[in-house]
């Protein structure tokens, strides 16, 4: 990732960071740049009806998009395609900061976010760019009128609690000006066509696989973001996922699927195609031992290890989330019916968390910081590093959220909440410019006391003979709920056996309270939520005191297969 | 044997052993794989008794421009295959209908994405796994219609599931693709330029141009012998262009080209000249009346006839709906009734690809189902005469006319092709406008319509609802019967129910004109063709369209 060019304001701040790039157009000189912000600009002096406030403030981001997707199944392409275009999100507030649109659910639309990116013109004509943004403000503005009236009557039937009269709907912010080169990834279709056949090939002839693809999905944004305080932001946004999917039956009908995606944003740090063949190998043996082990016999609740990609998924299912978890959810204002039939939705309720501020969530052995403004750690890059937010903010280096198990802070948007009314930058957008909401960029989970990995089992297996167990659970791989990779690990001699059909009950943050150890290394794990990238530094290991591990029931066992398979 | 020998006989046979081992056609593939499938399948509980498989490779290009700037190109090949298994017998089969259940609908279906390489161990394992799947869905519904027939009233229609047909091998070249690369670089710098002309209306609100090219190639083979690999290319250029009036009517334009090959696109010279007229069209729609309801004479255009024939009469002749118990069934029992006028027939032809020059895009020379398309009358001299029918017979009509289609999707049904409508009376434009002018007078009407453009039409054919179609008309102009001015108008449908409206269609004109766009049933969206005269009829009805309630944009257009 290229240096910072971090201008905000004045010429002091400019002169102390050195040269700005010339290699490509600032936002300045670009001309698209300009065209959105005179649209913009108009927009605001020009949107008004009569009898209806006027915007307060206008954004919009673009994305140039170029993206290619190559799947191909035991050494057969299925399909190899690329393609470049242009879209963009806007935004349109009527009111003013403390009061407007935002922060209103009057449907189920609004519960969750179904606003995709609007099409935009595949070049910098400067009147086709307008006309489109045009198009689009002007609808957004009517149905931001409309939405603002509607929000005032329900506030006047309503008495809110007073903590929750005087929260600003929305942080106004000093302009920020930002720009990072595009970085457009290179490749060569044909080589990475026979590169993911290649791979593909490794699963030919295995009996256990019933079906089975790799597949690898690249995608270069070069983001542009404008809006009516004067910020002016553009930015890389690049990922490269690679997935490799497996599917197979186990003799009693269990269904078998796996499917591993790696993610990085460069093509420098993908696999070699025999580094990739080796992870295919990898997954097929790992297929042919869940296929033949054993389903797990009795329900277990006691002492579990969680080790590598599964401390990653344990801190993405118990952490990252806005129902209990580090994301901020600001409780809007709702009619009554959307009160009513959605009431135990945290879009509706807000996050409970909050209510924690200053006190112990989990175990006093543990801290939780996010490092999204953080470019490297230890000298490695971070995949989930951005520059500046999908609102134009600027992520810090190191924001602590949980110091010692005590909360402090939750990641946060340009909308404030009852605690929370600064931004930290972690408005985040989709490689295809949707905005999803607020995910980590950087998260650093670290122990204060830590212990080898040896010690960790050996707490594991004597916690187990505490409870009168003649085994324990360590789990390697989690998917939500279920642990895709259990071992059943012999308390007399350590022997593990990979066991299938468990389910984990009731695992929520409290979990985390009791941690009966942490790992002294320091592992890195990279993930994609809904293509927003997110890093996690994590111990390798960490031991739970107890955690439920039942049978899942809702396993569907088919019939076998009538015909034998193809020879 | 010398050692020189001996090593070339090595190379050799090396060489022999890789040559037999060279790749299999999927044709081949398909067929030993539905062949394997079904030597087990038969013998299971409920046996299979027919496998097919459908592969559609299309090949396509595409790109929009607005204003004149592009929005993006693609460019796009992929293989889809779907997979038909039948259980039980021709007689009654898992297709048969589910009375009151369409979760249960047959032909709902789905496919698979394969490769697009020729690859035997990669696509019969595919083929397998969703054999399979889709055998055990069959035999899952088979015990459904078996209960049904113990619980339900018995059908009306006592013809079996499935039709006996002959079968063919046929096999077209494969169409090769290197032109598209620089085809699609010149239709993007037309669009560029058309949509651009749009411009210069500052009361548009959109002005926009695309294109597609689109190579399929369609692929069938069945357990009874079918072996079918077919082409189809086509082009197509649309401009369309919109504006708002001041009450909130979005008021749109289009205009579609459509051509078997890239020279028979439109030139340039013949595009603007639309364009113009279009965008004119547009600001005069804009301070155009709303038109009131309306029941009386009215002239349509071509196209327009074309959409209505389309919607009130072809659907109801789509043979396998009359088979289902919730379908209205309009015809059924018509066959050898007079249903219009002495000097009109009607015909559907897939197997033309041009009528009097004009393009169709309801071709093909193998339907859906592997059997051959053929011509069929429908109408002869105003008398009905037949269906179009796919491999679901009904009563009296146990033979398919090629006419089973659907995307790759959604399992075939009987679906139009080609729709070609004649008289063998035609009048000229300005008889027919008598013919208006003097019923007016009669009926003292002042005024009727004439309607010229259209976008589409919609029908219901379910016995739940009312059986009435509308057409949704662009440009529609009022006649006066004293003489004035054709006065445009906007804001109104065409609506009817069908066998009033055969009742009312009195005369038709002699030129054609051809609809050329997709239609949308249970199967899917299809390409098909309408060619019609304009029609005189007696008597239409309109309604106000749907309009939308937004005010036009506050600021100006950039």
């Amino acid at each position: 990732m290229k240096k910072l060019h971090l201008y905000i304001g004045g010429m002091a701040l400019m002169l102390s960071t050195g040269t700005i790039s010339v290699a490509a157009s600032t936002p300045e000189e670009d001309p698209i740049s300009k065209s959105i912000q005179t649209e913009i600009q108009r927009g605001m002096e020009g949107l008004k009806l009569d009898n209806v406030v006027s915007p307060c403030f206008i954004d919009y981001r673009m994305n140039a998009l170029e993206n290619l997707n190559i799947k191909a199944i035991q050494g057969a392409l299925v399909f190899s395609n690329s393609r470049a275009y242009y879209n963009g999100m806007a935004n349109v507030l009527v009111g003013d900061y403390a009061m407007n649109n935002l922060n209103f659910v009057a449907s189920f639309r609004d519960l969750y976010n179904y606003n995709y990116p609007n099409r935009m013109v595949y070049g910098n004509d400067d009147q086709a760019i307008r006309t489109e943004l045009w198009r689009i403000l002007d609808g957004q503005y009517k149905n931001a009128a409309e939405r603002y009236n509607n929000k005032l009557s329900i506030l006047k039937q309503t008495e809110l609690p007073e903590e929750e009269k005087n929260i600003p709907d929305f942080q106004q912010m000093n302009p920020v000006k930002a720009f990072y080169p595009a970085q457009p990834l290179k490749y060569d279709m044909e080589k990475l066509n026979e590169y993911i056949k290649e791979a593909s090939r490794i699963f030919a002839g295995n009996t256990d696989i019933n079906d089975s693809h790799v597949r690898i999905y690249a995608g270069s944004a070069d983001v542009r973001y404008c809006n009516s305080e004067g910020s002016v932001c553009r930015y890389p946004n690049n990922l490269i996922a690679l997935f490799i999917y497996t599917r197979g039956k186990t003799a009693d009908g269990q269904e078998i699927a796996m499917n591993n995606c790696y993610p990085y944003d460069s093509f420098d740090d993908i696999p070699s195609l025999d580094e990739l063949k080796e992870m295919c190998r990898q997954q097929a043996k790992l297929m042919h031992d869940r296929i033949t082990a054993p389903q797990i016999e009795e329900a277990y609740v006691g002492p579990v290890l969680f080790e590598g990609e599964a401390v990653a998924d344990l801190v993405g299912k118990l952490l990252v989330n806005n129902d209990n978890g580090i994301i901020a959810q600001r409780k809007p204002i709702a009619t009554p019916e959307i009160k009513m039939y959605y009431s135990g939705n945290s879009a509706i309720t807000g996050n409970a968390l909050e209510g924690f501020m200053n006190k112990k969530v989990i175990s006093r052995n543990l801290s939780l910081e996010s490092m999204s403004g953080t470019e490297e750690y230890n000298g490695k890059r971070l995949f989930g590093y951005y520059p500046v937010d999908a609102q134009g903010v600027t992520p810090d280096k190191n924001c602590p959220l949980i110091q010692d198990g005590v909360l402090v802070n939750m990641l946060t948007s340009r909308t404030p909440t009852l605690k929370l009314h600064n931004s930290n930058g972690h408005a985040r957008a989709t490689i295809d410019g949707r905005l999803t909401g607020i995910y980590p960029g950087v998260l650093r989970l670290s122990g204060k006391q830590t212990v080898s990995d040896s010690e960790l089992r050996k707490k594991l297996i004597d916690a187990a003979k505490e409870e009168d167990y003649s085994y324990a659970y360590i789990i390697r791989k989690l998917d939500n709920d279920t642990p895709v990779q259990i071992y059943r690990v012999n308390v007399a001699d350590g022997s593990e056996t990979l066991i299938r059909g468990a389910i984990m009950k009731d695992l929520m943050l409290r979990s985390l309270k009791r941690v009966s150890g942490v790992s002294d290394k320091e592992i890195i794990c990279n993930r994609i939520y809904n293509d927003v990238k997110t890093s996690y530094i994590i111990p390798s290991a960490i031991l739970l005191e107890e955690v439920d591990i039942v049978k899942n029931n809702k396993i569907d066992f088919q019939k076998p297969y009538v015909v034998s398979r193809p020879e | 044997m010398t050692k020189s020998k001996f090593l070339l006989f090595f190379f050799f046979l090396i060489g022999m052993t890789t040559t037999l081992h060279a790749s299999v056609s999927l044709e081949e593939i398909l067929q030993k794989e539905a062949k394997r499938n079904l030597e087990v399948l038969s013998k299971a509980e409920v046996p299979a008794y027919y496998i097919s498989y459908r592969v559609y490779e299309t090949t396509s290009f595409n790109t929009g421009s607005s204003f004149g700037e592009i929005f993006t190109p693609y460019k796009n090949k992929s293989r889809l295959v779907q997979a038909i298994v039948r259980v039980g017998s021709p007689e009654r089969d898992n297709t048969h209908e589910i009375k009151d259940n369409n979760e249960d609908n047959f032909f709902q279906g789905n496919s698979v994405e394969i490769p697009i390489e020729d690859s035997e161990e990669a696509i019969s394992l595919q083929l397998w796994d969703y054999t399979d799947a889709t055998y055990k869905k069959a035999v899952q519904r088979f015990q459904k219609v078996i209960s049904e027939a113990s619980t339900k009233v018995a059908s009306e229609d006592k013809a079996p599931d499935f039709s006996k047909e002959e079968r063919e091998v046929y096999f077209e070249k494969p169409i090769s693709d290197k032109a598209f690369d620089k085809q699609a670089s010149e239709l993007t710098d037309r669009i560029r330029h058309y949509s651009s002309l749009f411009k210069e209306n500052k009361e548009l609100t959109s002005g926009e141009s695309a294109f597609q090219i689109n190579l399929l190639r369609s692929y069938f083979v069945d357990t009874e012998g079918a072996c079918i690999t077919q082409n189809s290319l086509d082009y197509r250029i649309n401009i369309s262009a919109e504006t708002i009036a001041d009450d909130g009517m979005q008021l749109p334009l289009y205009k579609s080209y459509y051509a078997n090959t890239f020279k028979e696109l439109p030139d340039n010279k013949t595009v603007e000249k639309d364009i113009q007229v279009v965008s004119k069209m547009l600001s005069d729609l804009r301070k155009a009346p709303v038109a009131d309801t309306y029941a009386g004479p009215a002239l349509l255009q071509p196209e327009a006839s074309g959409v209505l024939f389309h919607e009130f009469f072809g659907h109801r002749l789509e043979g396998a709906r009359m088979k289902q118990e919730n379908d209205a069934q309009t015809f059924k029992k018509k066959i050898d009734e007079k249903v219009l006028a002495d000097d009109m027939s009607v015909y559907f032809d897939p197997t033309i690809h041009y009528y009097k020059n004009m393009p169709l895009s309801g071709s093909y020379v193998f339907d859906d189902e592997g059997v051959r398309g053929q011509k069929t009358d429908i109408i002869k001299n105003g008398i009905l005469k037949e269906f179009l029918m796919s491999r679901t017979p009904i009563d009296e009509h146990p033979k398919s006319n090629g006419h089973g289609r659907g995307m790759i999707y959604y399992t075939p049904v009987t679906r139009q092709s080609n729709m070609i409508i004649e008289s063998s009376n035609p009048k000229t434009e300005k008889e027919l406008r008598q013919i208006l002018i003097d019923d007016l007078k009669k009926q003292n009407k002042p005024y009727g319509y004439l309607f010229c453009e259209v976008s589409g039409g919609f029908t219901n054919i379910s016995r739940v609802d009312a059986n009435a179609f509308y057409v949704n008309p662009l440009v529609v102009y009022r006649i006066y019967a004293d003489g004035s001015p054709d006065e445009l108008v906007r804001g109104v449908n065409l609506i009817g129910t069908p066998l009033s409206m055969f009742s009312q269609i009195e005369a038709c004109g002699d030129k054609h004109g051809v609809f050329n766009g997709y239609c949308g049933a249970e199967s899917g969206s299809i390409p098909v063709s309408c060619v019609a005269p304009a029609v005189y009829v007696k008597m239409i009805e309109t309604q106000k369209q749907a309009k939308s309630q937004n005010l036009p944009p506050i600021l100006p257009r950039p």
